[in-house]
């Protein structure tokens, strides 16, 4: 597997209200073909966000259908996986935190840094604090 | 459509308590959850949702007409600890 995608990547090409919806679908199908995944905190942030009326308005799934999406864009001819983290959290990672919102976002480099993948993202901040193991998705 | 129902008291109950556990009466009034138990039971479409493209390897969720326009930002809001959402 050579990418994992971060929440807002994901959410961002599965959903037509995204303001980067059309940016995301093209990079995802352009590059499922390497191998792709999202981790399992992923699946379940993305399962909340599509059921959240705040988020979703009218057009909240309920929880069936917003599996059923997800489990149809993760299907197909190039199937994307769900990892699940193989180790602990890093401290020496985490201790780069420089708020309490980053944290979710190192959880995810790590888990692409063990997973031998690239955290694939549109925030510039995680590019630029772990290029290593990040890819900026334009 | 207005309308008028009569229900039983176990059902009034059982959807007092959805709505409660659902953010109350302005995250989900009675009216929608008996039309998304309706629409759910008797197959019916809602047109007021965005309409969900489904083909394997490939979904695309369109927007709902009331949706906001959806930011990382605002993902990130909706799910931290500390937000009302």
């Amino acid at each position: 597997m050579k990418f994992l995608l971060d929440n807002d990547v994901f959410l961002a090409a599965i959903y037509a209200g995204h303001e980067n919806h059309r940016r995301a679908r093209k990079w995802l199908d352009a590059h499922k073909t390497s191998g792709w995944g999202i981790a399992a905190e992923t699946y379940l942030a993305a399962t909340r966000l599509l059921m959240n009326p705040a988020i979703m308005g009218s057009g909240a799934l309920p929880v069936a259908e917003a599996l059923r999406a997800i489990k149809t864009e993760l299907g197909g001819p190039k199937p994307g996986r769900i990892i699940l983290a193989s180790r602990p959290p890093d401290p020496s990672l985490l201790e780069t935190a420089t708020g309490h919102r980053q944290i979710m976002d190192i959880w995810l480099v790590q888990i692409a840094r063990d997973s031998g993948a690239k955290l694939a993202t549109r925030d510039a901040g995680s590019l630029a604090n772990w290029p290593d193991h990040t890819i900026l998705v334009r | 459509m207005k309308t008028t129902l009569e229900l039983p008291p176990d059902v009034a109950s059982t959807l007092r308590m959805e709505s409660a556990r659902r953010g109350g009466r302005k995250a989900a009034s009675l009216s929608k959850l008996v039309s998304d138990a309706v629409r759910k039971v008797y197959g019916s479409a809602d047109s007021s949702r965005g309409q969900m493209r489904l083909t394997p390897g490939r979904v695309v969720i369109g927007a709902a007409a009331d949706a906001p326009r959806l930011t990382a930002e605002r993902i990130q809001v909706a799910l931290s600890d500390d937000s009302g959402l």
